[in-house]
C-alpha cells in the first residue's frame, strides 16, 4: 500500500552537532566529526528531578523528539511514537551485570527500571504527557528501516501522526569487541498522514518500499558528515536521510532514495520527495 | 475508528506455547483441567532470593544442535523448546511453500532478550576485562537476540523485529502484525514472546519490593507482590482467508496506549489502561457484554490489581468472567502477553475457564467476582490485558474463527 506520510519536525543530536540544523552545517566545514565532542543533552521537557536520573540515551532520545515536536506544532498527546534503538542502554546492562556477580546482588530500583528497552519511550510519554501508542523497537543493525517501516505503516493506516525516534549511545567498554560504537547520536521525524493540515511548514513526502537486495536501487551517496559512525551506529544509519532532507527543503533536490539494509536478503528503499505547496501538503 | 479489524479480521493459523504449567499446549491443557500450578519454591541457579518461580524443567535436559555455540542463551533454549511443540515448524513450512520465506515477517516481544547470557559473560571477563571468546557473540547480546535467532531457526527472511516493551512486549507484537499484513507488507506474520529467569529480573524486581515470599495470590486481600517466571509462545497469522491453514481463532480487535504517568507504577485510575481496552473493543466492533472471558494482567501486585480489578469492574460490570492466570506460570514479563492471550484463545475450543488461582478472598475493594476454581462455558470472544513498565499498555481481542 501507499505509504507517503509528510515530514513536519526533524530532531537530531549527536557529534558535532546538537540540533538537525547542526548536523547540516557539518556538511561544509572541516570539523572531524569522529573526535569532536557534543554536550549531553538537557531535554527541557524532563523536570529537572527526574533528568538527574535519566540515563543518556534516554536523554538524548527525549531531546531529539522534543526539538522535533516543537517544530511541528503539535501537542504529544497527538502524535504515537516509535522508538529505536539497537544496542538499548549497554551502560546500565553493564552496571547490572557486574552488580550481579557480586555476593549481595543489589540493584538500584532506579537504575532497574531505566533498564527496560522502553525508559526513552516511557520517559517521553510521561514527561510530555502524551497517552498515544508507544513503540520500542530493537532489529540490530536493521533498527532504522524496521522503526520506519513500522511508523509509516501505523501512520497510514491509523491515520495518526507519528513520532520516529533513533537512538544508540557509545558502547559500555567490556561490548566494544562486538559493537565498536565509539560515538552516539540520536534523532527524531515527526511524520503525519497525508491531507493532515498543520500550521507548521512541511518539509518532505516520505515514503518506504520493500526491496530484494539483489534489485539494483537507486541511492543517493552524497558524503555524509558522519558517514563513519553510521556504518557502525545502528541509529545513526538515518544520517544521510537527514543530510538529504536538507537538500530537498533548500531547493536543490527533488527527490532522492536511501537505501537501509533490512536483514534478511531485502532492503527498505526510502524516498524523499519536495512539497509543490508546503501548506498544502500532498 | 479508522482501521477496524471487523471486516478484515487476521487468522490465528496456529499457536504453541511453553511455561512452567506445560511445555505445549497439549500439556498446557491437561495441567489447567487438574488445576496444577507450575510454581516451585525459587530453586534458580545462583538465585538466593526467598520466593516462588514459575521455572521451566525441560530447560535442564535442553541439548543444543551441533554449531550452534554462539547461539547459546537460556532465552534462545526456550525458544527453541517452544518452537518445537505441536505442528508448529510444519506450518511455518506450509506457509513458506504458499508464500516464500520473503514475504513472512518475524516480530518477537521480549523484555530480558538474553541478558541471562550477558549475566553469565560478565561472571567470565578476561582480566582485561573483555569478554572471553565464547560470548564474542554480536547476534545474542543485543537485544534483538529473540527476532535474530527466530529467523535463524525457521529461515524466514522477510521484515524482522523485536518488541521491547517491558511487560506489553508480546501483546504489542500482534497489533504491528495485523497492520503489517493489513498494509500488504507481508502474507504471514509469526509472531512470538519470550523470557527467561535471570537474575536481573529476580534481583531487580525485588529491589522495587514487588517479589513475593509466598505463591502469589493475584486480587486476593492479602496479596503482597508477584512471583517471576519464564516461557516462550508463538503464533502464526495471515489475512482472513488467505492461507493454506485453517484459522483456529480470529484476532478481532487490538488497543495501544501509555499511562503518561510513572516509569514503574501503573496511573492510579487505570486511564491508560481503559484507552487500550476501547480501542479493542472499538475495533473488533464488540461491547464490554459480548466479552465471554477476560484474561487480566493480574500481577498479585497491591497496585495493579486494585486498580485493574476496579477499571474492569466499572467497564465490564461485577459479574465479568475474568481471571489471572499469574499464579499458574508466574509472571513470564516479555513473554506474559502472548502466553496469556494463548490461554484465552485456547478458552475458544476448550470452553475451559481457568480460575486465579490461590484466590481465597478477593480484596474487599475489588468489586469483582472472581473465583479460584475453573469454569466451563461457551466461550466466543476473549479478551487479554498486558501493561508494562513506562506505563505502556496493550489489550487484544480474539473471536472463535466460525462466527
Amino acid at each position: 500500500m501507499n505509504n507517503q506520510c509528510v515530514i513536519y519536525g526533524v530532531g537530531a543530536w549527536g557529534p558535532g552537532f546538537n540540533a538537525w540544523s547542526e548536523l547540516l552545517a557539518l556538511k561544509n566545514t572541516a570539523v572531524d566529526t569522529t573526535v569532536v565532542k557534543t554536550n549531553t543533552p538537557k531535554p527541557a521537557v524532563i523536570p529537572a528531578n527526574e533528568r538527574r536520573r535519566a540515563p543518556l540515551p534516554v536523554k538524548m532520545a527525549v531531546e531529539v523528539s522534543w526539538q522535533a515536536l516543537q517544530a511541528s506544532g503539535l501537542s504529544s498527546d497527538q502524535v504515537a511514537c516509535v522508538f529505536g534503538s539497537g544496542l538499548g542502554d549497554t551502560d546500565i546492562t553493564d552496571y547490572m551485570c557486574r552488580a550481579l556477580t557480586t555476593e549481595l546482588k543489589q540493584l538500584s530500583p532506579t537504575k532497574f527500571h531505566n533498564s527496560v528497552h522502553n525508559a526513552a519511550a516511557g520517559y517521553w510519554t510521561i514527561s510530555s504527557e502524551c497517552m498515544q501508542a508507544a513503540n520500542s523497537i530493537a532489529a540490530y543493525q536493521y533498527t532504522a528501516a524496521l522503526s520506519v517501516l513500522e511508523a509509516l505503516t501505523q501512520c497510514t493506516l491509523e491515520q495518526v501522526p507519528v513520532m520516529i525516534t533513533l537512538f544508540d549511545a557509545a558502547a559500555c567498554p567490556a561490548y566494544k569487541s562486538l559493537f565498536p560504537v565509539e560515538q552516539s547520536f540520536a534523532a527524531a521525524l515527526l511524520v503525519c498522514p497525508a491531507g493532515y493540515r498543520l500550521d507548521a511548514e512541511a518539509l518532505a513526502i516520505m515514503s518506504c518500499t520493500i526491496q530484494e537486495a539483489s534489485q539494483q536501487n537507486e541511492t543517493n551517496n552524497d558524503p555524509c558528515p558522519i558517514a563513519a559512525l553510521a556504518k557502525v551506529n545502528p541509529a545513526a544509519k538515518i544520517a544521510p536521510t537527514l543530510m538529504g532532507l536538507g537538500d530537498i527543503v533548500a531547493g536543490k533536490a527533488q527527490q532522492l532514495q536511501y537505501t537501509l539494509p533490512l536483514g534478511g536478503t531485502q532492503n527498505l528503499q526510502l524516498t524523499l520527495q519536495a512539497l509543490t505547496d508546503k501548506n498544502t501538503s500532498i | 475508528m479508522v482501521n477496524a479489524l471487523k471486516n478484515a479480521p487476521i487468522a490465528v493459523l496456529d499457536y504453541e506455547l511453553t511455561c512452567a504449567t506445560g511445555c505445549g499446549v497439549a500439556q498446557l491443557r491437561s495441567a489447567l483441567a487438574l488445576q496444577q500450578s507450575g510454581l516451585r519454591a525459587n530453586d534458580f541457579e545462583h538465585s538466593t532470593l526467598p520466593t516462588w518461580i514459575g521455572r521451566v524443567p525441560e530447560l535442564d535436559n535442553f541439548r543444543w544442535p551441533d554449531n550452534d555455540a554462539l547461539w547459546h542463551s537460556r532465552n534462545n533454549a526456550l525458544i527453541h523448546l517452544a518452537l518445537h511443540q505441536g505442528q508448529l515448524l510444519t506450518n511455518i513450512d506450509a506457509l513458506a511453500t504458499q508464500f516464500g520465506r520473503a514475504r513472512i515477517g518475524i516480530i518477537m516481544g521480549s523484555s530480558t532478550s538474553s541478558i541471562d547470557r550477558s549475566e553469565l559473560a560478565y561472571r567470565h571477563l578476561t582480566p582485561s576485562g573483555e569478554l572471553a571468546p565464547e560470548f564474542q557473540q554480536e547476534n545474542v547480546l543485543n537485544p534483538h537476540a529473540p527476532g535474530l535467532y527466530l529467523a535463524h531457526l525457521t529461515g524466514i527472511s522477510g521484515p524482522n523485529m523485536t518488541i521491547n516493551t517491558a511487560c506489553s512486549s508480546s501483546a504489542k507484537v500482534f497489533a504491528s502484525a495485523a497492520r503489517w499484513l493489513q498494509a500488504g507488507l507481508v502474507d504471514a506474520v509469526l509472531v512470538g514472546g519470550a523470557d527467561t529467569l535471570c537474575l536481573s529480573v529476580l534481583q531487580g524486581f525485588d529491589s522495587l519490593q514487588l517479589v513475593s515470599e509466598q505463591r502469589c495470590k493475584p486480587f486476593d486481600d492479602t496479596r503482597d507482590g508477584i512471583n517471576l517466571g519464564e516461557g516462550a509462545g508463538f503464533s502464526l497469522l495471515a489475512r482472513s482467508g488467505e492461507a493454506c491453514l485453517p484459522a483456529k481463532a480470529l484476532l478481532r480487535g487490538y488497543g495501544e496506549s501509555s499511562d503518561a504517568h510513572h516509569m514503574s507504577h501503573p496511573h492510579p485510575e487505570g486511564e491508560g489502561a481503559r484507552r487500550a481496552i476501547e480501542q479493542a473493543l472499538a475495533r473488533a466492533d464488540l461491547a464490554p457484554a459480548d466479552i465471554d472471558y477476560i484474561n487480566l494482567h493480574g500481577t498479585a501486585s497491591r497496585a495493579n490489581d486494585s486498580i485493574e480489578g476496579k477499571l474492569i469492574a466499572n467497564m465490564f460490570g461485577a459479574e465479568a468472567c475474568a481471571s489471572s492466570t499469574k499464579a499458574w506460570m508466574g509472571h513470564t514479563l516479555g513473554a506474559a502477553g502472548i502466553i496469556e492471550s494463548l490461554v484465552a484463545v485456547d478458552a475458544l475450543h476448550t470452553g475451559l475457564v481457568p480460575g486465579t488461582l490461590n484466590l481465597q478472598q478477593v480484596d474487599s475493594d475489588i468489586p469483582l467476582a472472581l473465583f479460584a476454581e475453573n469454569r466451563q462455558k461457551n466461550v466466543h470472544h476473549v479478551m487479554s490485558n498486558s501493561f508494562g513498565f513506562g506505563g505502556n499498555n496493550a489489550c487484544l481481542i480474539f473471536s472463535e474463527a466460525n462466527v
